[in-house]
């Protein structure tokens, strides 16, 4: 689909009845630690950001991407030891296996942003409730980094994978037009026991950007609302 | 000069953190790691080590990287950071490992010369620009670069100026050359180039003449032997299936490599027919079939092609014959569930 | 200009989605129909008809059905018309399978690996199915199913994907079942 239809679609977004940025819990998910020790593990966020040029082509820029990564896990921890949690960080994207787990939390994430926050294609099964899980298989983060939870940060300019495409232009719903660049994120809490998501957030704002110090607190601020440790 | 280009190579300083440069370096660093992590990725040593071999007899190699990617076409792929991805449907096409070679050693003088940034440059500034990782053709942003689809993507973002591949044909034939492969395989190795490739290395009858002249230039010597691929013959049968589920007309590339002689390309070519169905294919498929199996290398599959010709045309009894030998010479086919069902129905 | 996007909008809002209820006959095109298994949801939208127990991008049972002669299996965004494989009636199930593994690659699956081949029943017809390796485009390793049946030159299919990851073999068993209740008129 091409980007004249996602544009047209960019000017109905105030018109659908999508929720603004609001975390998610899932039911009856209450935090619990396996010891005396708060730790979770934070998988490598999954950030990219790149500018528009003159020309009209997406320039990536390396020092935008590397202060927004550095400022997001900084941040993160920051937060986190605040509240008495240890951060272990997880460099998923050496290990096929992890990373594996970092793209099924890329699509259950995707599939939540379209049928949680997108009412009018809710699942009736699910229906207003986060109840979505990454299964069993998340236990090798918990063996390896030894946390109870993990905190999974996507935050692109726009997704592409397949399923998606037959929706596309819904899809395109969750990017928020901003003033010369578009962002869309998301965070999830998994629970390594269980591997349910007991936490969600999609990440909305038009002021964040996570190419400054003060600017990128604000942002994880943003991001981690309600999160429930 | 060529050794200027080589150290060159092998020694980059730090692009600066906000250039296009760096840019490009921040994304092609990312496109790497995803190919590293890729399901598309073949990893069997031998096979990454033929071709590493290869690229070490060219040039100094202690700080490429070459990744195998399983899939059809021919295509060959230098990152601006060194990492070399090489397409298994290449290691299908060339004919032998000083075909091989040039094709190798040409890319990576495009990466010696630091063709490709140039391009990226060229690209950013252009208004109405096409191919970044698979943008504006799909509408989506700077996706994974998982598969080979997106790699290929990748390398459209870098193709060449007609200046640019007459560079690339002179150092890759010097480079090929001192390391003892045989200059009259250039030449003949872009005859093997598919569209898509050419369109990123336009390639005009103008260039092709260029390239013989210079050939014509190279000193008189003794030439390697030019063996052909020796660790490729595990995956021929995997491979030929792939080209032949492209659903492109893949008669041309198949009629190549049938010169071959080898059992599985007259194979390919049967199939290559008896896909395409036009009039009288099938007839040549029905032929290309049986000469198949008539190589030492009889491949089992020409029976079930010969049966599932039959079948369609309704020759039962021709169908019949074929089906149980094919079963008699794989008995552990894959689908010989279907094969049993196909022989219980006619 | 405004209004041509609003009325895009409303038509995408307006998406037949709608949860199956356990048991009810969902007729899927060309006289086939499907008996739902509860958790299903129908999503139908720019052709694609397809059920979902987690939502797009998990586990989806895609129907294609009807499909004739010179036809794709479906549409995919991105793809122009002539770049899709099309159905040939005079196709074998070994050629249907190849059909499939390049039309999902089409739709930018990769390394979709089929197999193995055998017939299956697709309702009183005679079918055949197949089972599934791939990947999506972000690299999400899948599996999945396969069911069809060419009767008079004309192809019905379904496939089943899903995350290889927990969500195949927590669906596949109703996908199964689904499979089995197939009726064709």
């Amino acid at each position: 689909m091409d980007r004249r239809i996602i544009a047209l679609l960019f000017l109905c977004a105030p018109l659908c009845a999508c929720d603004a940025a609001s975390p998610r819990l899932a039911d009856s998910a209450p935090i619990t630690w396996s010891g005396a020790a708060k730790t979770i593990v934070l998988a490598t966020p999954d950030i990219e950001l790149s500018e528009l040029t003159a020309g009209g082509a997406e320039a990536p820029r390396a020092d935008w991407t590397k202060s927004a990564v550095d400022l997001t896990r900084a941040n993160i921890a920051a937060t986190l030891a605040a509240r008495g949690v240890a951060v272990a960080a997880a460099d998923t994207s050496a290990n096929a296996q992890e990373s594996q787990l970092v793209k099924l939390n890329s699509a259950v994430g995707q599939a939540i942003l379209l049928h949680l926050y997108y009412s009018p294609i809710k699942l009736p099964q699910k229906g207003a409730a986060l109840d979505w899980t990454l299964g069993p298989g998340v236990a090798l983060l918990r063996g390896k980094y030894h946390g109870d939870y993990a905190l999974f940060v996507h935050l692109r300019d726009s997704y592409s994978s397949t399923g998606r495409q037959a929706l596309m232009g819904v899809a395109a719903l969750l990017l928020v037009p901003m003033p010369g660049g578009f962002q869309s994120g998301f965070a999830s809490l998994v629970d390594l026991r269980t591997g349910k998501i007991v936490w969600f957030n999609r990440l909305l704002s038009v002021n964040g950007d996570l190419r400054n110090a003060d600017d990128a607190r604000d942002t994880v601020g943003e991001l981690l609302k309600g999160l429930p440790l | 000069m060529l050794t200027l280009l080589l150290m060159a190579g092998a020694a980059r300083a730090q692009p600066q953190a906000d250039s296009d440069e760096a840019g490009l370096a921040m994304q092609v660093a990312k496109a790497e790691d995803d190919i590293r992590n890729s399901a598309a990725l073949v990893r069997d040593p031998a096979l990454n080590d033929y071709v590493k071999s290869i690229v070490c007899r060219l040039t100094l190699c202690a700080a490429l990287r070459v990744y195998v990617v399983e899939a059809p076409g021919l295509n060959v792929l230098a990152l601006p950071n060194g990492a070399l991805l090489v397409w298994t449907g290449t290691l299908l096409r060339m004919d032998n490992e000083a075909e091989l070679a040039h094709l190798l050693a040409h890319e990576l003088a495009h990466y010696q010369h630091k063709h490709s940034l140039d391009q990226y440059h060229r690209m950013l500034d252009t208004s109405g620009v096409v191919a970044l990782l698979g943008v504006a053709a799909s509408g989506v942003g700077i996706g994974f670069v998982s598969t080979p689809a997106s790699m290929a993507a990748l390398g459209a973002s870098y193709s060449h100026s007609q200046s640019q591949e007459r560079e690339a044909d002179k150092t890759g034939l010097e480079m090929a050359a001192a390391a003892g492969y045989d200059p009259a395989a250039a030449p003949a190795l872009w005859r093997a180039a598919d569209a898509d490739f050419l369109k990123r290395h336009p390639s005009g009858e103008e260039r092709l003449a260029a390239l013989q002249e210079l050939v014509q230039q190279m000193p008189a010597r003794t030439w390697n032997s030019s063996a052909a691929l020796p660790v490729t013959a595990p995956y021929l049968e995997r491979w030929i299936g792939e080209e032949l589920r492209r659903d492109t007309d893949t008669v041309a590339l198949f009629t190549h490599l049938a010169v071959s002689g080898r059992g599985l390309c007259r194979y390919g070519l049967g199939e290559a027919y008896r896909k395409r169905g036009l009039a009288g294919d099938a007839a040549l498929a029905a032929s290309w079939f049986r000469a198949a199996l008539a190589a030492p290398d009889a491949p089992p599959l020409a029976w079930r092609g010969l049966g599932l010709l039959a079948m369609q045309n309704g020759d039962k009894p021709a169908a019949r014959a074929a089906f149980a030998q094919y079963r008699v010479m794989a008995p552990d086919a894959d689908d010989r569930a279907m094969i049993d069902y196909y022989l219980a129905q006619l | 200009m405004k209004r041509a996007a609003l009325l895009l909008c409303l038509g995408l809002m307006a998406c037949a989605m709608h949860s199956m209820e356990a048991g009810e006959d969902g007729t899927v095109g060309n006289g086939v129909s499907a008996r739902a298994e509860p958790g299903f949801a129908q999503i139908h939208l720019a052709g694609m008809r397809y059920w979902t127990q987690h939502g797009t991008g998990l586990d989806e049972l895609a129907f294609y059905t009807g499909i004739k002669d010179g036809q794709p299996l479906f549409r995919t965004p991105g793809v122009r018309i002539g770049e899709m494989p099309v159905y040939r009636a005079r196709m074998t199930p070994n050629d249907i399978q190849d059909l499939v593994v390049a039309s999902l690659g089409k739709k930018k699956m990769q390394n979709v690996r089929a197999g193995p081949l055998r017939p299956c029943p697709f309702g009183s017809a005679q079918g055949f199915c197949f089972d599934l390796t791939l990947a999506n485009d972000e690299g999400l390793e899948m599996r999945g199913r396969a069911i069809a049946s060419a009767r008079g030159g004309v192809l019905d299919l379904l496939v089943f994907t899903a995350p290889a990851q927990f969500y195949f073999t927590q669906v596949s068993p109703a996908v199964d079942r689904i499979f089995a209740s197939i009726q064709v008129k």
